[in-house]
């Protein structure tokens, strides 16, 4: 038989698939066609009111008819009692769902299952873990990881304070205007300024267009084009660029080339296409030590036939690290220290009698007081530089310098008038009064005439005792000279004159030899220049070049000084002195004559950049890995790369120096005070061939640092 | 009327040119380093909504809001569309985070729900018209009943005196058991016509010991078998469709909950 064939009956049509429940009864085949309440329960509609017509007389029975409705099923088998009710036995079903109901029941109790997993993590102690987005980087999970599960997040989070409630409620908590970033500072203000934290690299804008200002744009690309920034430069909060909840792993300060070129004008594809070329970089960017590689190299060591080797000088220390400059005494001593102790052997005065023509103001019924002999005459005025800063701290002082100015270098035409008499008597009052005022209270008499809070350093060596001697041999023990002494005070003014005519013959070993000539020997001068001096004579010449050979100061008899003797390298009264110099309160003509002085003039030679507001600018130490500037860069993976170990491979010296054009004419540079620049410039493709992508790679952060610190 | 292959093309193009829409739009916000996130994930909350809107749309029927089909297509491209906005809102398969992982993991879930469903939406009612009969979902339990009471009548209709007693021992072993049992889970996983050979060789079997009249009778109840077989049949593809729709439905309620709490708490965070 052919399943076709086999009779099928017809299904009952009182399923109700969009209803929750149906007819218990419906599987039987026989379901009510009213079917269950809406909440679920059998309404027991079996039941019927028969209709009942009058009952027979003759019998008395009670004759009834069934009146069930067609829609509960009809007429029923049993039919009426014989007394007229229904004979129908009411069966209620079991209602059962549909599979509509049956979905439903199951949606809702997985949505409230849902939402009560939510809610019951949200109300359970360690619902921060439950609603953080992600593990935290490793640094920072360290901190906070022993932190209570309430403040963990609140610790970056002005948010995550307060109670669950207060989330999202309107009422606004203490912290309202606590912002993220603040938050983030209040950790990193040790590497992050507060104030500057949210500019753009740190800057303010005058800053960052000096930088700007210093890039050269490049050919116009459609990467030019790319949108500009979502924020403004003052305004860049942490998390544009540090997102956080990444995992363990997550790098916090990675950043995509395209994201560190959106607020850069001029943008291109890769390092390798369309980066500026390096120009003056990594030269030109300070620098302490004047130190010219090219004439070193091509003329210096050829000539004395030693090889030019960078190790020499720049050694790689333990740790990789190239150090910037070798010691004066590793690296320059073994040429340069004869020659500077030569020129340092001339030191510098701190005091001259200058040759004033005291006979002339006596003759002219003026006074000028005690004054040597020796420092008497027509000869042109000579005053050293210290001096005159200390005198000038007087008004009528600086008044007669003025008026003799024009003298202190060149003799006097004819004789001096009324007004330079007058001028000279006033400095010649000044110069005792100085002298006695230092003799008394050095360092008081510095503090106060040069108008700085403590004594200079350079005066530190200086004893009083030496200055009191000298003020007693020349202003008060002024005996009637004899015909011969009259005749050798006349010869030394000359003399002096002749010796200051050329500095270098002070300190020059020569003069020995000059004053040793018997052409001399009848020379009362020479007699008196060669007495033995025992300190007992107060007109024996003290030489410094053998009793100070480590230098110090000492009193000139011959010139009528304060002198002192430089020792070498690393002088410390030296080196006190150009920092004095350096001060700001001094002039620039007071400056320039400072370190005009041949022995201060050695020193800035190799030390361009020493003053004493920076103490560090007498060395060329390594630049200082926690200043944090644009670029960075480190010698040492690159060593371990054969080729690269060889420093000329990078680093090629030039056949002449040139001046960095960023720094020419701005000796107060933002950043860096200008160095000749002596080397050949860098070939970006010297490093590019290596960082490409797939290579070394060409991150701009590999290079690069956003966070820079403020200019000095 | 659109053809299907010409409605299928143009709603590619249209979900693959939003998608990459929304892809230059997600570029242009990394590459002004603004938050992306807050772009991609507003867009892709409301594809959510858009894709639960069609729910609502089944039962309003009153208002003129396209048809179903119109809607069934606007649900299919919207949930592709919305799985490249979760590739960009989650570069990532699941997120960090345990309550963001579980809504990432419930994302993905109801896609491949989605997924699915639009493949067995295709291929099942292929499957149901070639095997004969339609039957309704809800009728197919009266149907079993039936066929039971059918194939007890058969044998309690035969003359007694000439009723081969092997024939009854089979119904009451075999046919009887398997005319009131349900569906095994087995067939419902993978429907097969292994029970139904194995009957019907049985019964081919028993007929050299059958008379004439009962040889008649085991073919009726032949015939139950295999209506029986097609009747389990539709009902294990209709229960499939029916718990895929079930299933797909309640994720994305429970999605569509727990996304409107991620965004209260990121509008907070914010």
């Amino acid at each position: 038989m052919r399943r076709q064939d086999q009779p099928m009956l017809k299904p009952p049509r009182s399923d109700r698939p969009g209803e929750i429940w149906m007819c218990g009864n419906a599987e039987l085949g026989v379901p009510c066609t009213h079917g269950p309440t809406p909440d679920g329960r059998c309404p027991g509609h079996g039941l019927c009111q028969p209709a009942v017509n009058s009952p027979t007389v003759a019998s008395g029975s009670i004759s009834a008819k069934c009146t069930r409705p067609t829609c509960h099923g009809g007429s029923c088998e049993i039919g009426p009692t014989i007394d007229g009710g229904c004979g129908m036995i009411p069966k209620p079903c079991r209602p059962v769902r549909t599979w509509y109901g049956r979905r439903r029941k199951a949606r809702n109790i997985l949505i409230a299952f849902g939402l009560g997993l939510f809610l019951v993590a949200l109300g359970s102690p360690w619902r921060r873990e439950f609603l953080a987005p992600g593990p935290l980087a490793e640094p920072h999970a360290q901190i906070l990881g022993g932190a209570l599960h309430n403040d963990r997040c609140a610790a970056c989070h002005p948010a995550a304070r307060g109670r669950l409630a207060e989330w999202f409620g309107t009422g606004k908590t203490g912290h309202a205007n606590v912002t993220q970033s603040q938050l983030c500072i209040d950790c990193h203000h040790a590497v992050i300024q507060p104030e500057r934290s949210l500019l753009s690299h740190n800057l303010n804008s005058d800053e960052l267009r000096l930088v700007a200002s210093r890039i050269r744009n490049g050919e116009f690309t459609w990467r030019d084009s790319m949108p500009s920034p979502s924020f403004a430069s003052d305004d860049v909060q942490c998390a544009t660029c540090h997102r956080e909840h990444h995992g363990k792993e997550a790098n916090l300060v990675w950043m995509e080339n395209t994201q560190c070129q959106t607020c850069h004008k001029d943008r291109f594809a890769s390092f390798s296409d369309g980066h500026p070329d390096w120009e003056q970089w990594p030269y030109g960017r300070g620098g302490n030590i004047a130190f010219n590689h090219t004439t070193h190299q091509q003329q210096h060591f050829t000539k004395g036939g030693k090889a030019f080797d960078c190790r020499s000088c720049h050694t790689v220390s333990v740790d990789g690290t190239i150090d910037r400059v070798a010691s004066f005494e590793v690296a320059c001593a073994s040429c340069h220290n004869e020659s500077l102790k030569l020129q340092l052997a001339a030191g510098a005065e701190l005091l001259a009698l200058p040759t004033l023509d005291i006979d002339a103001i006596r003759a002219r019924g003026q006074d000028p007081g005690p004054w040597p002999e020796k420092a008497t005459g027509s000869e042109p005025l000579h005053m050293s530089p210290l001096m005159r800063m200390l005198l000038v701290s007087e008004d009528s002082t600086r008044d007669a310098i003025e008026v003799l100015s024009p003298h202190l270098s060149t003799a006097w035409d004819g004789s001096p008038g009324p007004e330079q008499l007058a001028a000279m008597s006033t400095l010649a009052d000044s110069i005792r009064r100085l002298m006695r005022g230092l003799s008394d209270d050095l360092h008081g008499e510095l503090s106060r005439r040069l108008e700085v809070s403590d004594a200079p350093r350079f005066a530190g060596q200086l004893n009083p005792q030496l200055l009191t001697i000298a003020y007693e041999r020349w202003f008060e023990d002024q005996s009637t000279p004899s015909t011969d002494q009259a005749q050798l005070n006349q010869r030394i003014p000359m003399m002096r004159l002749a010796m200051r005519s050329d500095e270098s013959v002070a300190a020059d070993p020569l003069l020995e030899d000059l004053l040793d000539d018997p052409l001399l020997e009848s020379d009362p001068l020479a007699e008196e220049l060669q007495r033995p001096s025992n300190g007992r004579d107060k007109n024996s010449r003290f030489d410094p070049d053998t009793m100070l050979p480590d230098g110090g100061w000492y009193c000139d008899e011959v010139r009528l000084a304060i002198r002192y003797r430089g020792a070498g390298h690393v002088d410390p009264v030296m080196r006190a002195l150009i920092e004095t110099a350096s001060s700001a309160q001094w002039t620039e003509d007071q400056r320039a004559s400072i370190l005009a002085i041949p022995a201060v003039a050695a020193c800035m030679e190799c030390h361009p950049k020493a003053n004493g507001a920076t103490p560090l600018s007498w060395h060329s130490l390594r630049r200082d890995s926690d200043r944090r500037t644009f670029t960075k860069f480190s010698h040492r993976p690159h060593m371990n790369i054969q080729g690269l170990a060889d420093c000329t491979h990078c680093h090629q010296v030039g056949t002449h120096t040139t001046v960095p054009t960023e720094y020419s004419g701005s000796s107060q540079s933002t950043f860096a005070v200008a160095m000749p620049i002596d080397f050949l410039p860098m070939q970006k493709q010297t490093c590019s061939n290596c960082h490409t992508r797939q290579a070394a790679g060409d991150s701009c952060t590999k290079c690069h640092s956003y966070h820079v610190d403020p200019p000095l | 009327m659109i053809h299907f292959r010409t409605r299928r093309t143009i709603g590619l193009w249209i979900a693959s040119l939003v998608g990459a829409l929304a892809f230059a739009i997600d570029y242009w916000f990394r590459s002004r380093l603004g938050n992306a996130a807050i772009f991609s994930g507003a867009t892709l909350f409301a594809t959510l909504l858009l894709l639960v809107a069609i729910g609502l749309r089944k039962r309003l029927v009153m208002l003129p809001l396209w048809s179903v089909s119109s809607w069934v297509q606007i649900h299919i491209y919207s949930g592709l569309f919305s799985l490249v906005v979760y590739g960009l809102h989650v570069p990532r398969v699941i997120a960090n985070g345990m309550f963001e992982g579980g809504l990432s993991l419930l994302f993905l879930t109801v896609s491949c729900s989605g997924l699915y469903g639009l493949f067995v939406s295709r291929t099942a009612p292929r499957k149901m018209t070639s095997v004969p009969g339609d039957y309704r979902f809800d009728r197919i339990p009266w149907h079993r009943q039936r066929l039971a009471e059918s194939a007890s009548d058969i044998l309690s209709s035969l003359d007694a005196s000439l009723a081969s007693p092997v024939l009854a021992t089979y119904y009451r072993d075999n046919l009887q058991p398997y005319f009131a049992s349900r569906v095994p889970l087995a067939f419902l996983a993978v429907p097969n016509g292994i029970r139904r050979r194995r009957m019907l060789s049985r019964l081919a079997e028993l007929n050299r010991y059958l008379s004439e009249e009962c040889r008649a009778a085991a073919g009726q109840l032949a015939a139950l078998v295999r209506t029986r077989d097609e009747l389990d049949f539709h009902f294990a593809i209709q229960l499939r469709l029916r718990l895929w729709v079930a299933v797909h439905a309640i994720l994305s309620m429970i999605l569509v909950i727990w996304s409107l709490l991620h965004v209260l708490l990121v509008y907070h965070f914010l």
